[in-house]
């Protein structure tokens, strides 16, 4: 038996997600059963499950854009379960930061607008925020298509443009749901490898969700839910 | 895979000596095993008497003499007809973990445990082979591509099992 080393970050982290007996329904599914999940500081962690088994209505959950029937969810020191639509809103803004799989790019606006729209939208003036979407664009590879479309765009440019908006405003936490759904093979590679290098030197924590194993690959650790419930240990004794 | 057409088909590709031959496949094929000096000389000394190669010279130098070969038109003519050659395996195979999943349901065991606890193991193989392909030469990384798409097989037949756990228990009850 082969000994497995581990990898990801120190396992002494502190804990900056914590999600408490979760609870959700969708009409007459119950789409989560008493879910608790806790994720450190600077952790890769890739949600998997077969389709159905709850684990986008987790993610959500986790992120603030739906609230769970029962339960809660912390953040650092914020309780977001506690806040009201807009303090979440202005929270997702301001601290979290979104990767999805198809249709995130506003087509009417170049890659460089759409990189700095969130900070624009938390209150930045857009010469201040276009400097740091330059700064993201060239770091991820996209000098010189700043003013580029996104139908002047390659899947895997797009989609690190999505990436570029994900993390402008340097959030606490970056939540990619299927990152790589639409893209082939190589170009799916390229973008989980900047996905990931960009999250351990910025040391920002990332969910990312996922059925695909090679996405899964580039994760510390896995959490597997079936049926609205964690099958894998999602605490870990050091936690 | 068959190292001694594939050896055959690097002396056509660079015709050199037997110590040479042996580093080229050992770059490109040998992983963590590579060729043994005595493999390498008993190959090419069978495809001269096969008439596979000749013998076009001895190099000399400082240490012992270096035999130099190259391809004849019946190793070229072999080379190419392994390279038209299919590699298509529809065998079934009834794997370790086939039988676990067998024994674990007549035992009356928690199949999805053991299944999960495997596809983490399987999980974490992955893992190492997707940060060792990040830093690796081309060929390698080709390689790897090999390895992980094989450990993925197995996770999505877990999957499969597991999707199947109640008619497999209806069938073995």
């Amino acid at each position: 038996m082969t000994q497995l080393e581990h990898i990801g970050p120190p396992r002494v982290a502190p804990a900056l997600i914590t999600a408490r007996g979760l609870e959700k329904h969708h009409g007459q599914t119950h789409a989560l059963r008493g879910v608790d999940v806790t994720i450190r500081q600077g952790e890769i962690v890739a949600v998997m499950g077969p389709s159905g088994s709850g684990k986008s209505t987790l993610l959500h959950c986790l992120a603030g854009v739906i609230t769970p029937d029962t339960g809660e969810v912390t953040i650092g020191d914020t309780r977001i379960s506690d806040l009201s639509e807009d303090q979440r809103s202005l929270f997702r803004l301001t601290r979290l930061g979104f990767v999805f799989q198809f249709g995130q790019l506003l087509p009417e606006l170049s890659a460089e607008d759409n990189v700095a729209l969130p900070l624009m939208l938390g209150g930045t003036r857009r010469a201040r925020a276009l400097v740091q979407a330059h700064s993201w664009l060239e770091r991820l590879g996209l000098a010189g298509m700043e003013r580029r479309l996104p139908s002047e765009l390659s899947g895997g440019q797009a989609q690190r443009v999505a990436l570029a908006r994900g993390l402008v405003n340097a959030p606490a936490v970056l939540f990619a749901d299927e990152p790589t759904g639409s893209l082939d093979s190589l170009t799916a590679e390229r973008v989980m490898e900047t996905l990931t290098d960009v999250a351990r030197s910025t040391r920002t924590t990332l969910v990312i969700v996922t059925h695909d194993a090679r996405v899964a690959a580039y994760s510390d650790r896995e959490i597997f839910i079936r049926d609205g419930s964690v099958t894998s240990p999602a605490l870990e004794s050091a936690v | 895979m068959d190292t001694s057409l594939a050896f055959l088909g690097l002396v056509e590709a660079r015709p050199g000596h037997g110590y040479e031959l042996k580093q080229l496949y050992d770059e490109h094929f040998g992983g963590a095993r590579p060729l043994a000096y005595g493999q390498v000389y008993a190959m090419l000394a069978r495809f001269a008497r096969d008439d596979l190669v000749e013998m076009v010279g001895v190099e000399d130098g400082s240490g012992p003499s270096r035999k130099q070969y190259r391809i004849l038109p019946d190793g070229r003519k072999r080379v190419i007809e392994w390279l038209k050659t299919t590699d298509a395996d529809a065998s079934v195979s009834r794997t370790n973990l086939f039988a676990k999943v067998v024994i674990a349901l007549l035992l009356d065991e928690d199949v999805t445990r053991i299944l999960n606890a495997q596809r983490s193991a399987l999980l974490n193989a992955m893992r190492q082979l997707t940060r060792a392909k990040q830093n690796a030469a081309l060929l390698d990384v080709l390689a790897y591509d090999h390895a992980l798409l094989r450990v993925e097989a197995d996770i999505r037949w877990i999957d499969m099992a597991e999707a199947r756990l109640t008619n497999l228990k209806e069938t073995l009850a």
